[in-house]
């Protein structure tokens, strides 16, 4: 029961997270939406890796975490040049590869 | 022995391979690599000739090329006397013209030059393979690869259009030969199961007459194609395009014997089909006056050369068409000097002429060309017959051998065509070297060429002076030796004929012919009584006839070349290829850039629409796992 | 039987905050407010860790990397870009919106009805210290370990490039 409703926890949280990163035009939500999918799975990971008895999920975990902090700092550091050549974080001002 | 045998063969190849792919670096150089890659292959099938004499035979595979099922076909070689004349005669002639191409190609362009020496190495390659194949599928690779090498080097100056059209004109006439050599070659393996020369003719007497007459025709065919006979012959004088030393490499001394070649080497085959054997000595000996009736009033120096090349080719066929292949490859032999060295003759000429071919524009040129005139007389005396230069002795024999066998309208063709072709010879050396200069300004330009080209031609006209006593050697002389492997059995009943009286007679009644010829010829061109032009007003129907070929080319045009072409042109073309292949392939293009256009409205730039495909796609595979 | 209530609630309880705060991130238009309700929700995920899921250590870093650096590193770029609360026009209610609702309604369905099937039972508390993990980083998974070093070596080199003034 327990279980159940962590997993439920983590898969609705990736699901928001996804919404979020569908419906949001400022890439800077979409980043923090992007995070939050992270955090979803992570509790997935979390979740087995009790139920199951296994640490390897918590390895899983602590990789997710400095993946994610590497692409925090790559994203941010390309929407700062984003915001700058194109004064604004809106991700419909990209709009060079549209047909 | 067997690294001997391969270095001959490949060693040319690598020389291609040299001067093909670092054109750019040999240049001006590439000879320095072309000619050895021939001079070494010379030497080392020298020693083989004398390996073989002393009784050494090599028949091996080298490695399983093809091998399907029961399909096997070998890379393999076959040494035996009758291939290792056909290399020493090609790796030494092909020696002395690389040598001699030196200086003919001298005014060529950097790349060309390598680019010459590299067709020039690989052709040779082809013949060897051709020559040295113990099987008729590689021999058939030889035979293409010449065939490619002579396109190419007929084509050798593309940017004209008339040597670019040579070139297709030899290929496509060679194309038809191919056509029944292949339908040979399919014959010979469904019904012997075999292609390799050994096993062929072991089992060749379980083929019935029918059949073995049908491949041997078939055979023919592909013969006729690569030896410019009638009457696919039509190519030939065309590839006199190329340059010179190819003419007198590919299209006299050596690829154009390949026909012959492949009959003696066939010869098992051919004893069992004597309809075949009659139908090669008629046609060769029609071919032979034929082409020498051409030549008689041809004013351009290298057609008459080739239609001699034609004519002789006609003997060659005679011999093996009467059953005395050892005679027909003599004269092949001989040919190979004497046709070799008047092409080179003829190139030194013109190279000292800046490219000027019209013989009734020259005159006097002995003066100005000591060693060309004197060795080109030598190559005609040996072509004329004249003992006791090389033509005279082949030839005789094979005139002999058609007597005696019975061949009495070949015989009588063949002699007469002898005397035609001593005048016509004797016609182009008269118009040529002797006489008043008709251009006063091109005799003035005249000059005698470099070593680098008269010393071949010493050699090839000492060998067209003596090669044809190798017929005196012990042993049976040249046919002989050539005749250990030619398990004929009508040869015995010729060599018994050979003692008889008869032979004196017809060897006196030849050279007696060919004086005559020589003795016109001077009358006409020297003394001018009568004087050939008033000949030609007289008899103008005749000389029209002959000056224009009988018309075949036309012939040719009319019945085969045009009907293709407008077919090709009107329904291949204009439907088939415009309206349907062309239609297809536009029509999917037209699809593909509809499709596009409409699917190309999903590529909207905005991210979160890409997030919201790939979310689709991924909802659609959860899916399919979960349902399935 | 007592505990496994307790855990229910508590279960409960934190996952309805965890999913307010993450509608927060998504639905909430200053940059700002969505990154403050993403630090709230990584809180009470690490708050589940250690009151769940007896992870002490992972919610620990969890507290540190994600709350105390990423985030807080977010903010900081959010601050840098200056945007005034008047120039967000977001506007949420689109047919996008319900597109994208009907979308990943449909997956998380999708992805309920598997975790529904997992089969496992629940383990009772037994806490992972830093010194498990320790041993199974440093020798298992020794190699993924540093590969990971290196990448954030290059991201940091690759933000560095990125962010210079001159592109």
């Amino acid at each position: 029961m327990v279980m159940g409703l962590i997993f439920a926890i983590g898969v609705i949280t990736f699901c928001i997270g996804a919404l979020g990163v569908l419906i949001r035009k400022n890439a800077v939500v979409m980043f923090l939406c992007i995070e939050l999918m992270l955090n979803g799975a992570n509790m997935l990971f979390m979740a087995v890796s009790k139920f199951k008895g296994l640490i390897e999920g918590q390895v899983a975990v602590l990789f997710i975490m400095a993946v994610a902090a590497a692409e925090a700092a790559i994203g941010m550091a390309i929407i700062t040049a984003f915001y700058r050549r194109r004064g604004g974080i809106e991700v419909d001002k990209a709009e060079l590869l549209k047909w | 022995m067997r690294d001997l045998i391969l270095a001959v063969v490949f060693i040319p190849l690598i020389g291609a391979a040299i001067n093909g792919i670092f054109c750019w670096k040999t240049r001006r150089k590439a000879h320095y690599i072309a000619v050895p890659a021939i001079a070494i292959p010379a030497v080392i099938s020298l020693y083989l000739l004398v390996k073989v004499a002393q009784g050494y035979h090599f028949d091996d595979v080298l490695y399983w090329w093809i091998a399907i099922g029961d399909f096997r076909v070998p890379i393999g070689f076959l040494l035996d006397e009758l291939s290792v004349v056909m290399l020493v005669t090609v790796t030494f002639i092909s020696t002395w013209i690389h040598i001699y191409s030196i200086g003919y190609m001298d005014h060529e362009p950097d790349i060309s030059y390598a680019r010459y020496f590299t067709y020039l190495n690989l052709f040779v390659f082809f013949m060897l393979v051709l020559v040295m194949a113990n099987n008729y599928l590689l021999m058939f690779v030889g035979w293409e690869g010449v065939g490619l090498c002579s396109y190419l080097l007929i084509g050798y100056w593309y940017e004209k259009m008339s040597a670019a059209n040579a070139g297709m004109k030899a290929f496509i006439t060679n194309r038809v030969g191919d056509f029944g050599f292949t339908i040979a070659l399919f014959l010979i393996y469904k019904h012997l199961g075999s292609l390799i020369f050994h096993d062929v003719f072991a089992r060749a007497h379980e083929l019935s007459v029918p059949l073995a007459t049908l491949i041997t025709l078939l055979l023919f065919t592909g013969a006729t194609g690569k030896s410019a006979q009638i009457p696919l012959y039509v190519w030939l004088p065309d590839a006199m395009e190329g340059p010179t030393p190819v003419s007198s490499l590919i299209h006299a001394a050596t690829m154009v014997t390949a026909g012959v070649y492949m009959i003696a080497r066939s010869h098992v085959l051919y004893n069992l089909a004597p309809f075949t054997m009659e139908v090669v000595a008629v046609v060769g000996v029609i071919t032979a006056w034929f082409a020498a009736s051409m030549a008689l009033v041809n004013n351009d120096l290298k057609r008459v050369l080739a239609f001699s090349t034609i004519s002789q080719l006609g003997y060659m066929f005679v011999g093996v068409g009467v059953g005395a292949y050892a005679a027909g490859i003599f004269h092949l032999f001989t040919h190979a000097f004497f046709k070799g060295l008047m092409f080179l003759c003829a190139g030194s000429v013109m190279h000292a002429l800046h490219g000027e071919l019209n013989m009734q524009k020259m005159g006097g040129l002995l003066k100005k060309m000591k060693i060309t005139g004197i060795t080109f007389i030598v190559g005609a005396l040996a072509i004329s017959g004249v003992p006791p230069f090389a033509g005279f002795w082949s030839k005789d024999s094979i005139l002999h051998h058609a007597f005696v066998e019975g061949h009495k309208f070949v015989w009588l063709v063949g002699t007469i065509t002898a005397g035609m072709t001593a005048f016509y010879i004797f016609r182009l050396i008269f118009l040529t070297f002797f006489g008043e200069p008709r251009d006063k300004e091109l005799y003035e330009h005249a000059h005698e060429n470099p070593p680098v080209m008269t010393i071949p031609m010493i050699v090839l006209a000492i060998g067209s002076a003596f090669a044809g006593l190798f017929a005196l050697a012990p042993g049976g002389g040249f046919e002989g030796f050539v005749n250990r492997i030619m398990h004929a059995g009508h040869e015995a009943a010729v060599h018994a004929a050979h003692g008889e009286g008869g032979a004196g007679g017809l060897i006196v009644i030849s050279v007696a012919v060919a004086l005559i010829g020589i003795g016109i010829a001077y009358l006409m061109y020297i003394k001018r009584t009568p004087d050939p032009v008033e000949m030609a007003q007289r008899f103008r129907p005749i000389y029209l006839v002959l000056y224009n070929r009988y018309w075949v080319d036309e012939l040719y045009f009319a019945f085969f070349i045009n009907p293709t072409v407008g077919i090709s042109r009107h329904v291949l073309w204009k439907i088939v290829d415009v309206g349907i292949i062309d239609g297809i392939v536009n029509g999917v293009a037209r699809l593909c850039s509809l499709i596009g256009a409409g699917v190309r409205k999903l590529q909207t730039g905005f991210i979160p629409d890409y997030a919201w495909f790939i979310l689709a796609g991924i909802i659609v595979v959860c899916g399919i796992k979960i349902l399935f | 039987m007592g505990a496994d209530v307790l855990h229910i609630i508590i279960a409960v309880f934190l996952g309805l905050l965890i999913l307010v705060s993450a509608l927060g991130v998504v639905f909430l238009k200053n940059p700002v407010h969505s990154a403050l309700s993403l630090l709230a929700n990584l809180c009470i995920t690490a708050i589940m860790y250690v009151a769940l899921l007896s992870a002490p250590f992972v919610a620990i870093v969890q507290v540190i990397v994600y709350m105390g650096a990423v985030v807080v590193f977010v903010l900081f770029v959010i601050m840098l870009m200056d945007i005034r609360p008047a120039d967000i026009t977001e506007r949420f209610l689109t047919p996008r919106l319900f597109l994208s609702l009907a979308a990943v309604v449909v997956f998380a369905l999708q992805m309920l009805f598997v975790v529904a099937t997992v089969k496992g039972g629940w383990i009772p508390t037994k806490y992972v210290h830093a010194g498990d993990l320790a041993k199974l980083l440093f020798t298992k998974y020794a190699l993924l370990f540093e590969l990971v070093s290196v990448l954030i070596f290059a991201a940091a080199a690759g933000a560095v490039a990125l962010a210079k003034k001159r592109m």
